[in-house]
């Protein structure tokens, strides 16, 4: 089994009060999904760099692993079941240890309402699907100062 | 030689071989430039590469994990939405009557419009006929009653098994690229197969 079937690829140790023990080299990053197309197009595309791949695949577990996990930065979705991206990040920035991690949704509903609804709620940038590998490391790179 | 010593022949000659040193440096410089600029297009080529096999690999992968029919059709409409980047997708597979297509799956489409489909007339109908993707020229998408943006004929051998219709694609894609119309030759390839193979299956 190849290792983009593992839902997560979190390292050893590097558990809820890991954010000082993680290397400055990699970074955790948290995938919001519901499409496993999307995740898996997001893992082969982060696969091989310097991050630590956790996932979700709706709104709630999305606030239950970010909590916990305290990533360094969150891929999120749009529409999702449960809770949808908006909700996710209203919730994330309500939290004083989310609050300030970047937030970037990953979603096909580009149009400038929506934008701003994600901007006025916390967002901290957007990437439209289908998007390319190199589009994707590119924003991980700019927002966590690679 | 102190400089604050030199006689202006000497001088003049430190200039010339400073100058000198100058051209030879920067003819370096120069190629150094042009071999960074080759690389970073070579790099450039190579990404777009990877970033097309790696797309084609999720849609093979995800059109041939299962032979359940509900995850193989979910499967090919999600290549649709999320891979490629369409907001109206339709599924046509082709049953007793030759000359007709049923609709099987959609996604941002009026059903009852397109529920069957003939093979005689129209993009749709072409791509099963012919056995050859259909494109529509931005023109032809735009005007009233356009083209379908693409329709991929799926094929098992040399039998066309049903047609894939992407109507339109998402407002922020402007058209389609080469990594499209790769991910269109693994759905013509791979995707009547996966249905034909879901379907033996039940």
């Amino acid at each position: 089994m190849s290792d983009w079937d593992d839902e997560d690829e979190v390292t050893r140790g590097a558990g809820t009060a890991a954010a000082g023990k993680r290397t400055a080299a990699r970074k955790k990053v948290l995938l919001v999904d519901d499409s496993e197309t999307v995740l898996m197009v997001e893992r082969m595309a982060l696969g091989r760099g310097p991050y630590d791949l956790i996932t979700a695949r709706d709104g709630v577990e999305a606030v239950q692993r970010a909590l916990a996990e305290r990533p360094d930065l969150i891929l999120l979705d749009v529409m999702m079941p449960r809770m949808n991206g908006f909700e996710v990040c209203r919730e994330l920035r309500q939290h004083e240890s989310t609050r300030q991690v970047p937030i970037i949704f990953v979603t096909t509903r580009s149009e400038g309402e929506n934008v701003e609804a994600g901007y006025s709620l916390g967002a901290t940038d957007y990437v439209n699907k289908p998007f390319t590998a190199a589009e994707l490391l590119a924003k991980l790179r700019s927002h966590l100062g690679q | 030689m102190r400089l604050e010593d030199a006689t202006r022949p000497e001088l003049l000659t430190v200039l010339r071989s400073l100058l000198q040193e100058r051209d030879e440096l920067q003819h370096k410089l120069d190629l150094l430039v042009d071999e960074h600029d080759r690389v970073a297009r070579e790099l450039a080529g190579v990404e777009r590469e990877h970033a097309i096999v790696s797309q084609m690999h999720v849609a093979t992968r995800l059109l041939h994990r299962t032979l359940d029919r509900r995850q193989v059709i979910s499967a090919i409409l999600e290549v649709c939405i999320n891979l490629v980047g369409s907001e109206q997708v339709a599924l046509f597979e082709r049953d007793d009557d030759p000359q007709r297509l049923n609709l099987i799956a959609s996604f941002g489409v009026d059903e009852a419009a397109y529920a069957a489909v003939s093979v005689e007339h129209g993009a749709i109908g072409d791509a099963a006929r012919g056995g050859v993707i259909q494109l529509a020229t931005p023109d032809e998408a735009d005007a009233a009653g356009g083209k379908p943006a693409v329709c991929i004929p799926l094929r098992v051998g040399d039998a066309i098994v049903g047609v894939i219709v992407m109507f339109r694609l998402l407002p922020h894609k402007a058209g389609f690229e080469q990594v499209d119309f790769a991910l269109f030759d693994v759905l013509s390839e791979h995707a009547g197969v996966a249905l034909v193979a879901s379907a033996g299956a039940r």
